[in-house]
């Protein structure tokens, strides 16, 4: 059986015209992502680096690990290699969120899986050329406010993707065990 | 439809990937003077459908119906206890598990196939605390270790030990299988003698 994570990219122009897409086997769960399943099999909260770069001490949260309807996938500009100790895009992208969608778990043939998407608009005015992806969640802390958010996965993207003005990126994430 | 005629596709086909996320697991066996008579080192191959029905959970906030070790179907929302698997002394209806099932481990497992039950009986063993190490970083990858031994309190040696996994709280009641291992060969653990079993959760960039 195989755990498997995957990431895809589609570009879209101003007129809706497909113009690049990438699909890879994403290599970049982060620390962060470990610790947090640390704290729920152990009932312990470690201290984890949020998104801010601030060590906070985690504390179990139902919060924990939510992606929608934020804080979700966000794109980057950066392409400094992953590090298993990175706790946020390098250089975040100045494109306009859509909504998060996670999909219901399903079952095919021997994958379990499920899907985390985001759409996102470029209404600069300029081409943005997006290097990096990544999932950042909530995770419970303690103090308040109660919750901060922090990245569990990162991906520097195999080809950047030239992001024309008025068009957009639709980023995948497919998290599964494959049988 | 067309195909976009400037479209650049990248798609990758990758044969061997590597596993991001990744479990390992350790057999061993000691006798009754401490002493390692046994040992299995292996990857597991062994997260089921019911670990990333849970997170899956936590990542859309929203419940959805779970199998339980019993086989029953539950309602699981979000939760504080999803995960859990710290079990204390005696306890076995969550935390790391042992049995004597050989059937080889599918996506859809619910429960380890033959269970061995907490005691001093006949092929039952006392199941000790549960211990799960803080994560380290060592080099590229971050890791921690679930472990949980098993005293044989018996009278005789239980044998027939092929199948290992860890059963987890599911919101305020329930229990699931979050993985089995099937190991490549039986275990046996003499009277007076212990067997442990540890998990390593990893990822690797």
């Amino acid at each position: 059986m195989k755990h498997e994570l995957w990431y895809s990219v589609v570009v879209r122009d101003r007129h809706g015209k497909v113009v690049s897409r990438e699909r890879h086997r994403a290599r970049s769960f982060l620390k962060a992502w470990n610790q947090m399943i640390y704290m729920h099999m152990s009932g312990s909260g470690p201290t984890i680096k949020n998104t801010g770069g601030t060590n906070v001490t985690a504390e179990l949260n139902t919060l924990d690990f939510r992606m929608q309807p934020t804080p979700g996938i966000y794109c980057g500009t950066g392409d400094t290699p992953v590090t298993i100790e990175d706790y946020y895009l390098e250089s975040l992208a100045a494109l306009d969120l859509l909504a998060m969608t996670v999909s219901e778990a399903a079952i095919a043939d021997s994958h379990c899986y499920f899907l985390v998407s985001r759409s996102f608009l470029n209404t600069t005015g300029a081409t943005i050329t997006v290097r990096e992806v990544g999932i950042s969640v909530y995770v419970g802390k303690t103090g308040t406010p109660e919750s901060t958010t922090c990245m569990v996965i990162r991906d520097v993207l195999v080809a950047p993707q030239a992001i024309p003005d008025g068009g957009g990126i639709t980023v995948d994430y497919t998290l599964e065990v494959v049988a | 439809m067309n195909q976009p005629e400037n479209i650049v596709d990248k798609e990758s086909v990758e044969k061997e990937p590597m596993p991001q996320m990744r479990l390992d697991y350790l057999v061993e066996v000691t006798d009754k003077n401490g002493k390692v008579i046994q040992r299995i080192a292996a990857p597991s191959r062994s997260f089921v459908r019911q670990w990333y029905e849970v997170m899956r959970t936590q990542a859309a906030q929203a419940g959805m119906t779970i199998k339980d070790t019993g086989g029953t179907d539950r309602g699981v929302g979000i939760s504080i206890n999803n995960l859990y698997a710290k079990a204390g002394i005696g306890v076995t209806i969550y935390g790391l598990r042992i049995g004597k099932g050989t059937t080889a481990v599918t996506i859809s497992d619910y429960a380890l196939e033959s269970p061995i039950e907490e005691g001093t009986g006949l092929d039952q063993f006392e199941h000790q605390l549960t211990t799960i190490t803080l994560p380290a970083v060592v080099g590229s990858t971050c890791s921690f270790t679930i472990s949980r031994s098993m005293l044989n309190s018996s009278g005789a040696t239980i044998t027939g030990i092929k199948e290992i996994g860890c059963y987890m709280r599911m919101a305020a009641a329930y229990y699931g299988l979050g993985f089995r291992d099937v190991l490549p060969s039986a275990i046996y653990v003499p009277h007076g003698g212990a067997i442990t079993v540890t998990y390593t959760i990893g990822v690797t960039v």
